[in-house]
């Protein structure tokens, strides 16, 4: 796989490791990005499904879909990220995680992602703090994984979910 | 005598008095202090007492700057005083008691100069003093909200009450200083003891001070008045403190141990059944006891009676467990008083049963408070737990109710009619005669259940859903369609009425009866009853009736109101019934029953009904209507319904029952909040009915499935008035207001769905779409939408999005084919258009 240019930072700042202890996570593709999820967080994958549109939302919620009989909200991580959008495929995935930010831990949500690849183990020793300098996702990046041959952003689901969290979803809020 | 010798040195220097000034001054000051010194010393108190005195007249006058002025008057008193001295100094030197000596009265240099002064004291006291006052006032409001820092709060208190103290003691203000100093004492207590802190009691007590210390300001020599129920209350309070009892208004103290919070929920839920058990026990005891003693004859009356003392006997149990103790001590008196009874040391009279079912309360009250709610107040706990305790005392009675009893009728009799369920039946029988079988089925209803919690119930009916809708597109699939094997149609046949069965029983988990609503509402006509002074009947049937278990409580306070303005209003006093031909004795009936895929909850009386001329009277002269409205053109039915207006009432008198008008306004609100509807019936001088349709559930409503572009949603059909393809020429564009259109002489304002979702297609042209009117809190709004799908049941689901809800939608449904629909709010999405 690829590794982008400005993501793998060549001139790292000296790394304030943050705490990890390594564990595994799932990887998708998201443009020519490669990202990775805790495997905790991660429910199930689904594949793509017809959403419904949800008026009065910002632009990266693209609406809520049919869990099984459950309703849950679907967001668009490219739409997140600033990304121009991607047609669907046969690969494109709806990956459903659960987002636990404490008082509210059945909050679950579907992600669209480009394709998923693998599980990964990540060990604590390849594991990188986040680049100072960062796109649009910058924020919500957990930290670096560095692989054989790539580098492996892993994000932090649950800031990524804060957003769409009631607030941001009242009307006027969008984006 | 070194006194006399004393005195003659003080005559000299008030020889020189007049002339001297101040240095004179200062010499008498202290020779008055050495002949003290000697009288003293010879233990004469009078000659000590007379010196102090006069040495404080003249210090007095000396930092008063009066000194010279009064030089003449102080003169002559200390004459008198040597004098006195003198003569008493013989007394002593013959050896007789110097009874016959009068000492002179001390100076009272009392000019309007001191006055002024006093009150320029006063005035600087009535400053700092309302200073303090309002800090005390602060620091008690803080004391509730203090937590950790309640000791440090509590000294401050303290400290402000003892300055105040000292304050009034300067003045000589006796009645407050008292008061203050009883105040500090009570604070020491309950410090000491860490009692709960009275702070409505002591804010009453610093509004007292204030308002002596404002009357000082205007006047001086205001009187501190009355301060003897403040005195007692205090000193109550602080005696109180070291038995750990608070204040009457503190909430009873109920802690749990960490240890056993895990039993609490279990505790809670076997309390709330066990109180509901002893209380139907006990209202139906009281069917059969008058206000001496109950009929023995009645076989059902033991086996109430042990069933109640089971309930309180079991929640004491785990209470002491629990180390609930409040709880354990009043669940203890009230089974003491129960087990008279059941020992037939005494009879259980009506009083007793009141005082059980209040006990029955207080617990459930309590209960409440382990649920975070407030308790009960302890002065309510110790009444009583004393009230209780003084009737299980009581000696035998037995011997003197028979021949009472005998005559007595019940105030309150639950009559069952024939057509109700057998179990209804058991709340039956007048006092005699007996009809014993009608008793014993009450023993054979218990059912066997099992807890199971809210979240997987839902987790199933939403899995049982998913299978449903499944099932259905397995079945609609073309593959299958053209499938030509008997066997598997047979067999797909077979599933889907597997699936159809499983959904109705998922469905019917959460359903339950509203026999324990109904029982609520036997013990309520019966205290309403018993307080208004009249005799009710009361009938229920159909106390099986099941619904969803959210509509069965929210249901519960619209019944109180209408049970209560049932007796209240419409059954009339025994006497006026007996006037008018009516049996003396009210009949009120309550029953449920399904009709037409709703349920109907129907509360019947046989009083004076509602007045049609009355009402509309009142609702023109309250101004609920206008003045054009004639009460010709108007229906029974719109008439009656006036009375659902807010501010409507037609009860002569407000008691404490019903009678405030906002009572029935509030039955309409709840009810049209569960999506049902409320009617009435009433026929003057024969009685009035109320039939309330319910849903069956909330989770389910009606839908008119419409399509926007590529979307669909679901318009709820109860807020659907009607819907139409406008004419061209009745729409309007009203300048800065948007569309309007005109629908049978009305203008109603046009929203159009696919602007307000920024659909990015769909009909922009009126006349290609269909125009909704939707009814909305009394307004209507036309919303304009490409089609209607058609109509259908659909289940609400939360759109997952956590707490907030999206402005204008309500929820979403999941349609058969598998997708979302999202339902409408109508009326938060028109207040949403209109607001922005």
């Amino acid at each position: 796989m690829n590794t982008t240019t400005d993501n793998a930072a060549t001139d790292n700042a000296p790394a304030v490791k943050a705490a990890f202890d390594g564990g595994k996570f799932l990887s998708f593709q998201l443009s020519r990005e490669e990202y990775g999820i805790a495997i905790l967080k991660v429910r199930e994958i689904i594949g793509m499904v017809e959403i419904t549109s949800l008026p009065r939302t910002p632009d990266f919620v693209r609406g809520v879909i049919n869990l099984r009989g459950r309703i849950i909200p679907v967001i668009d991580l490219r739409r997140k990220f600033d990304m121009e959008p991607a047609e669907t495929t046969a690969e494109t995935v709806i990956v459903v995680v659960d987002c636990g930010n404490g008082c509210d831990s059945s909050f679950r949500v579907g992600c669209v992602v480009d394709s998923v690849s693998e599980v990964l183990a990540i060990r604590a020793e390849d594991f990188e703090a986040p680049p100072r300098c960062a796109n649009a996702s910058g924020d919500y990046i957990d930290g670096l994984a560095k692989l054989k041959d790539r580098v492996l952003i892993l994000l932090d689901i649950d800031k990524v979910i804060d957003d769409i969290d009631p607030s941001s979803l009242a009307p006027g809020a969008a984006q | 005598m070194s006194i006399v010798t004393g005195i003659q040195t003080l005559s000299q220097i008030v020889d020189r008095l007049p002339a001297g000034g101040y240095a004179v001054a200062a010499e008498l000051v202290q020779q008055m202090g050495t002949i003290e010194g000697q009288a003293r010393e010879q233990s004469f108190e009078d000659l000590v007492q007379l010196c102090r005195e006069a040495t404080k007249t003249i210090q007095t006058l000396v930092g008063n700057e009066q000194l010279i002025e009064n030089a003449e008057r102080i003169e002559q008193h200390l004459r008198e005083v040597c004098t006195f001295v003198a003569q008493w100094a013989e007394c002593i030197a013959r050896g007789d008691q110097p009874v016959d000596v009068r000492a002179p009265k001390p100076l009272a240099i009392a000019d309007a100069n001191d006055e002024a002064l006093y009150a320029e004291t006063v005035g600087m006291f009535v400053g700092s003093a309302l200073g303090a006052l309002s800090d005390l006032e602060e620091e008690l409001l803080s004391v509730e909200s203090a937590g950790e820092r309640l000791g440090e709060v509590l000294t401050g208190i303290r400290r402000t009450v003892h300055t105040l103290k000292a304050e009034f003691g300067v003045l000589n203000m006796l009645g407050p200083q008292a008061l203050c100093h009883q105040a500090e004492t009570m604070i020491d207590a309950i410090q000491e003891h860490g009692a709960p802190f009275p702070v409505d009691t002591m804010l009453a007590f610093g509004d007292m001070i204030k308002r002596f210390v404002e009357s000082l300001a205007t006047d001086v020599k205001s009187e501190f008045g009355d301060a003897e129920s403040m005195l007692a209350t205090l000193c109550h309070l602080a005696q109180q403190a070291p038995g750990q009892l608070g204040d009457d208004d503190e909430p009873v103290e109920l802690r749990v141990d960490g240890d056993y919070v895990d039993s609490l929920p279990e505790f809670i839920g076997e309390a709330r059944s066990h109180l509901a058990d002893a209380e139907v026990a006990m209202v139906e005891l009281s069917s059969h006891t008058d206000h001496d003693g109950c009929n023995d004859e009645n076989p059902g009356s033991d086996e109430n009676l042990n069933l109640t003392f089971r309930a309180f006997h079991t929640i004491k149990g785990v209470a002491a467990f629990l180390n609930l103790n409040a709880l354990v001590e009043l669940a203890h008196v009230a089974e003491t008083l129960l087990d008279g009874a059941r020992s037939a040391r005494f009879r259980l009279a009506a009083q007793d049963i009141d005082l059980v079912l209040a006990a029955g309360d207080m617990i459930t009250k309590m209960i409440d408070g382990l649920e975070g709610q407030t308790p009960p107040s302890r002065g309510d706990w110790r009444d009583l737990i004393n009230r209780l305790q003084t009737r299980a005392a009581r000696s035998s009675d037995v011997a003197q109710v028979g021949l009472a009893a005998a005559s007595a009728e019940p105030a309150v009799q639950l009559v069952a009619p024939h057509d109700a369920t057998p179990s209804s039946a058991a709340v039956v029988t007048p006092p005699a005669p007996v009809k014993a079988g009608q008793v014993q089925v009450r023993a054979a209803r218990v059912e066997r259940t099992i807890k199971v919690s809210t979240t997987r119930l839902d987790l199933l009916v939403d899995m049982v859903g998913e299978l449903v809708i499944a099932q259905s597109m397995v079945l609609q699939d073309p593959a299958i369609q053209c499938l030509e094997g008997q066997t598997l149609a047979r067999n797909i046949g077979q599933v889907g009425k597997i699936t159809r069965d499983l959904q109705e029983a998922a469905m019917s988990l959460r359903m339950v009866t509203v026999k324990s609503t109904f029982q609520k509402m036997a013990r309520l006509v019966r205290d309403v009853a018993g307080k208004s002074g009249k005799r009710v009947a009361l009938s229920i049937a159909g106390e099986d009736t099941e619904l969803d278990r959210n509509v069965v409580e929210q249901v519960s306070d619209p019944l109180v109101h209408m049970i209560r303005n049932a007796i209240d209003h419409g059954i009339e006093a025994p006497a006026d019934r007996l006037a008018i031909g009516k049996d003396e004795e009210g009949q009120l009936s309550l029953s449920a029953y399904h009709q037409g895929g709703s349920i109907v909850i129907e509360i019947r009386d046989d009083g004076r009904g509602l007045d049609r001329d009355k009402v509309f009277a009142k609702a023109v002269s309250k101004g609920l209507l206008g003045n054009d409205v004639s009460a010709q053109a108007m229906s029974d039915f719109e008439v009656f319904n006036l009375i659902f207006l807010p501010g409507f009432s037609t009860a002569e008198t407000i008691t404490d029952l019903s009678g405030r008008g906002v009572g029935m306004d509030v039955v309409r609100r709840n009810i049209e909040a569960l999506r049902g509807k409320i009617e009435i019936d009433s026929t003057l001088g024969k009685g009035t009915t109320f039939r309330l349709r319910l849903p069956l559930t909330l989770a389910i409503i009606d839908g008119m499935i419409v399509r926007v572009g590529e979307s669909r949603y679901v318009v709820p059909t109860l807020s659907i008035e009607q819907s139409f393809r406008p004419n061209t020429k009745d729409v309007h564009h009203v300048v800065d207001r948007g569309e309007c259109v005109h629908v049978r002489g009305a203008v109603l304002p046009i929203f159009r769905l696919k602007e307000i979702f920024d659909q990015p297609s769909g009909c922009t042209d009126l006349s290609e779409g269909i125009l909704i009117v939707v009814e909305v809190d009394g307004q209507r709004n036309c919303l304009f939408v490409d089609e209607i799908i058609g109509q259908q049941q659909v289940v609400i689901k939360s759109l997952g999005m956590s707490r907030d809800r999206i402005v204008g939608l309500s929820g979403g449904a999941i349609m058969t084919d598998g997708r979302v629909a999202l339902i409408l709010d109508v009326g938060t999405l028109v207040e949403s258009v209109l607001s922005a």
